[in-house]
């Protein structure tokens, strides 16, 4: 039994220190988005009141916001907000944040996993179906795809698609939300999976290739396996494993793509609050947002280094640079 | 693990004694290599019709990109289709879509190489003392790159530019500052494994100083990775600065932009003038694509062994 | 002489790369009687690898083929049978072993699972049941613990457990015919003696006929009854064991002979045989040995020897024997 006892706590070893090494990340995540709104310059109390505002109004502002406290302190009273998700109160709306983010969160949620499983299912079958019929019209066809897919700007390619499907051909009705119908969601999506879909698509190809020259290959077929089962069985899972890590980055560009598809298409997401806040000058939703987006982002890369061993057995902790 | 890769790589890495009649010898492979592959051929292509066409904008446009030819010519002049005249045709306030385009080529080209400059030089400059030093040094600038690279590219750069005043300078600033990670993390590796080689060993004993030591040694085997890092950048960088421009958070107007244009145009889209925001769509794709492909072509070429990744 | 189960008629297996066309099988005769051990011998590049993968129908279809001659297996030719029909034969009739236990073995999947995989292939059985004789598989082959390594990865065995599990794996269908390509070279010494035994013992156990590629003359001496030396492509020496290594008739196997360590008596100098191996394709008409032959003579560049018999089925393929 002991082999078993070995290879269990060396995995609970490696999922162990991956959690252990993301907490310097997020303080520094939590330290960096504190700077990042407080070197605003001028005065965030006289920018929101605006040039109107008498002098009393603003140092009351400047009280209630406690900026006239020193910038440590500012942190502190940060930090410990974040551990006890308390983000303070929206400077306009008088809304805790943490609401503020949750009210927004389904629509933007829905979104990125959509994008996603439609980035993954159809990327993963376009790099297949590349490697498989390599040098062929559709080996070709499909990168060419892959490669505007990577270089076109997603929201050039979003307005094209409204134009198409909503205006010429008047298959879906059009954007926002609408009844909350899934096909409100159609275009969203693919507007925002395009580029991991390319991604993925151009990954899969080249792992495919690799993965169909190696010796393991060559054995399954000595062993009578149907090309099928070659492929299916023996030959995915490992061209899978630098697929993984797209899914982690394509993660990043989807939640800054979410800001942009949600103000192409209306939708009234986390990535909208954002913008409006902005707009507005509220920098407490500012600052959470940003927050919140950045601790998404590092949760979702932990989740995908936590899945490695699941797909690679070979996965041994070593890699503090993260995808290196 | 560094000392056991280093010594994998020695037979087939020692460019580190070349002298000058080696490093031409080794461009010119490099540029037939280059040549050879027609994918990174059509990307140096488009990359430099494109950049002549910014830096010559004023030779090969007709119209100013800021006239608004309406208060002249009155309504007739709004929204032309493509034409002899107007080759991407005009926009409401009958401006030259194709003048527009051509000089918005300058401001994405411009925050690119600005940009890229800065996060190279920073990038360089921490990932090789990160490498160097090893230890406490390390293991901050490690640290700052991972909680960097925790951020989402387009957001972390529109939180810096959200409410700061618009311009040039800034963006390039912006960009620059959340930029330099990637180059850092590729230097810091090369400079680990170029570290434990034996010539960087010589010129360690023979006296040289800490910064000769990574001018004259360690920067020459880096130059490879991060030219392939910076050509992949600029795809990037070009991107972000549209994304930014068409969320309205980019360079302020009348200043021509690609993604700014885009998102204007995009309101006459149902009225049928797709010209708008179709041709700058365009130039953005060309300007990316040509990046892409010239970064692969590099990659490939400057080692075919090596792989880089893709960029961010 | 007992049932031929495997004969192998004028094979050529040519490669098409992007500077010409590779005949790196030129012309191969061979045959095999049920349950002998043939030994196939030559430097690296003479196209004994490639022979097997052709008996094995494995020659990647965008690299090369099999361009011309019959494998004859138990009265079927290889060579014309439709894809299904060798599917059924690879890995239940005839089966391989590779050099690299290391990279023939699938990283990401268990051992159980790839062991198993041929018994659900070949004999319709369900997991469970394939399980079960996986298990009886492993002991057999001498793996210890098998019930613990069903559920473990190739990174976690040595290097002569991994070769242990690819023997189980070929065998699991009692294959009439084994091709072992190398299959000690990648290992320790003590490890190599292992192997070899663990073949033999399992050879007389299933009565299987075995294929022994390598390039390591002590292996055949060890471990085959006979002996086919073979050069640039083509058989140039056939014999029985002894008759390889008491009466060597060909320049070329007197040469492989001369460079074994221990072979000649202590004190005598080794001989190191001059030159390499020609290129595929390189020769024009003459012996594909004359460049490096010691005993090279004006017909050997003009003309090129057959295969013949010395008697007591001892051929070689040389002008001057």
């Amino acid at each position: 039994m002991e082999a078993f006892y070995g290879r269990r706590s060396v995995l609970t070893n490696y999922v162990f220190r991956r959690l252990l090494a993301v907490i310097p990340v997020i303080v520094g995540v939590i330290a960096v988005v504190f700077i990042l709104t407080s070197i605003v310059p001028g005065d965030p109390a006289r920018l929101m009141v605006g040039q109107r505002g008498d002098p009393a109004t603003i140092q009351k502002l400047r009280e209630d916001l406690g900026l006239n406290r020193p910038l440590w302190q500012q942190f502190i009273d940060f930090f410990k907000g974040v551990v006890t998700l308390d983000l303070g109160r929206s400077y306009r709306t008088r809304m805790p944040v943490i609401q503020a983010i949750a009210e927004r969160l389904p629509i933007t949620a829905r979104l990125a996993l959509a994008s996603m499983a439609l980035a993954v299912t159809s990327g993963v079958t376009l790099g297949m179906v590349a490697a498989l019929k390599q040098n062929s019209m559709l080996d070709y066809g499909s990168m060419i795809a892959a490669l505007i897919g990577i270089s076109a700007p997603s929201f050039w390619v979003g307005i094209m698609l409204v134009v198409l499907f909503c205006v010429q051909l008047r298959w879906i009705p059009g954007t926002g939300t609408g009844d909350g119908s899934w096909i409100y969601l159609v275009l969203p999506a693919l507007t925002l999976g395009m580029r991991p879909a390319a991604l993925i698509a151009r990954l899969t190809r080249s792992g495919m290739l690799e993965v169909l020259g190696q010796d393991y290959i060559r054995t399954a077929r000595s062993k009578g396996l149907t090309e099928k089962a070659v492929i299916i069985g023996h030959a995915l899972k490992n061209a899978m494993i630098p697929v993984i890590t797209v899914v982690g980055t394509g993660m990043a560009e989807m939640l800054g793509g979410a800001i942009v598809v949600e103000k192409l298409f209306s939708l009234p997401g986390v990535g909208r609050l954002g913008i409006e806040a902005i707009l507005n000058r509220d920098f407490a939703i500012i600052r959470g947002q940003v927050l919140f987006m950045a601790l998404i982002f590092v949760v979702t890369n932990l989740l995908v280094d936590l899945s490695y061993p699941l797909f690679d057995p070979r996965i041994k902790y070593g890699r503090t640079w993260r995808r290196e | 693990m560094p000392a056991e890769r280093a010594k994998g790589m020695v037979p087939d890495n020692n460019r580190g004694d070349r002298s000058e009649g080696k490093v031409c010898s080794l461009w010119r492979d490099v540029w037939e290599r280059l040549k050879q592959n027609k994918a990174a051929i059509a990307g140096l292509f488009l990359v430099a019709v494109i950049t002549l066409a910014a830096v010559f904008a004023p030779l090969i446009t007709k119209y100013d990109p800021g006239v608004q030819l309406v208060w002249t010519q009155g309504p007739d002049a709004q929204l032309v289709p493509p034409g002899t005249d107007h080759w991407f045709g005009t926009d409401i306030y009958g401006r030259d879509i194709y003048s527009r385009v051509v000089y918005g080529a300058r401001v994405s080209l411009q925050i690119g190489v600005a940009s890229t400059i800065i996060s190279v030089v920073i990038g360089v400059i921490l990932g090789a003392m990160a490498g160097y030093y090893g230890g406490l040094v390390d293991d901050i600038i490690s640290w700052l790159t991972n909680v960097i690279f925790a951020f989402p590219f387009l957001l972390f750069v529109l939180a810096l530019v959200a409410y700061l005043p618009p311009g040039l300078p800034l963006m390039y600033a912006a960009i620059g500052i959340v930029n330099w990670a990637g180059v850092a993390r590729i230097v810091r590796g090369q400079v680990l494994s170029a570290r434990e080689k034996e010539y960087v060993e010589a010129a360690t004993v023979v006296g040289g100083s800490d910064v000769r030591v990574i001018v004259k040694h360690i920067l020459p085997n880096i130059l490879a990775p991060v030219i392939v890092q910076a050509t992949l950048g600029m795809g990037s960088i070009i991107m972000l600065e549209s994304s930014l421009s068409f969320l309205g958070f980019g360079i302020q107007p009348p200043t021509p932009s690609w993604g700014y244009e885009i998102d204007q145009g995009r309101q006459y889209l149902l009225a049928g003038a797709w010209w708008w925001s179709a041709f700058p769509g365009f130039a953005i794709m060309a300007l990316v694509l040509g990046f892409n492909l010239l970064g692969d072509g590099l990659r490939d070429a400057l080692d075919p062994k090596q792989n880089v990744g893709e960029g961010r | 002489m007992g049932e031929i189960v495997l004969s192998v008629k004028g094979l050529k297996t040519y490669f098409y790369t992007k500077s010409g066309v590779v005949p790196a099988v030129d012309g191969l005769d061979l045959e095999l009687e049920r349950g002998e051990t043939l030994g196939i011998v030559g430097e690296s590049g003479c196209g004994k690898s490639t022979a097997a993968l052709s008996i094995m129908g494995l020659i990647p279809s965008t690299e090369g083929r099999v361009e011309q001659g019959e494998i004859l297996f138990k009265g079927r030719n290889l060579v014309t049978l439709p894809r299904v029909e060798m599917r059924k034969i690879r890995g239940r009739e005839i089966s391989m072993v590779f050099q690299e236990p290391m990279t023939s073995l699938n990283p990401v999947l268990t051992i159980g699972r790839q062991v198993a995989e041929v018994f659900v292939v070949h004999r319709g059985l369900n997991q469970r049941e394939a399980l079960k004789e996986t298990i009886k598989m492993l002991s057999l082959v001498g793996l210890p613990m098998p019930e613990l390594r069903l559920r473990e990865y190739s990174h976690q065995l040595s290097g002569g457990m991994r070769q242990r599990v690819m023997i189980a794996m070929a065998l699991a269908c009692k294959p009439d015919v084994l091709i072992a390509d190398e299959p000690t070279s990648a290992l320790d010494v003590t490890v190599q003696a292992q192997i070899l035994q663990l073949i033999n013992e399992l050879k007389e156990r299933l009565g299987t006929a075995i294929i022994l590629i390598t390039h390591d003359l002590g292996v055949v001496a060890e471990a085959a009854e006979k002996v086919l030396v073979m050069y640039a492509g083509k058989a140039v020496e056939y014999s029985d064991v002894n008759g390889i290594f008491d009466n060597p008739e060909h320049p070329y196997t007197k040469g492989l002979l001369a460079s074994i360590p221990g072979h000649k008596k202590h004190g005598q100098r080794l001989d190191v045989m001059e030159g390499s191996t020609p290129n595929p394709g390189d020769h024009s008409g003459g012996c594909r040995f004359y460049p490096r032959c010691r005993y090279a003579r004006g017909i050997c560049r003009t003309s090129e020897p057959e295969l013949f018999d010395l008697g007591g089925g001892h051929l070689c393929a040389c002008h001057f024997v």
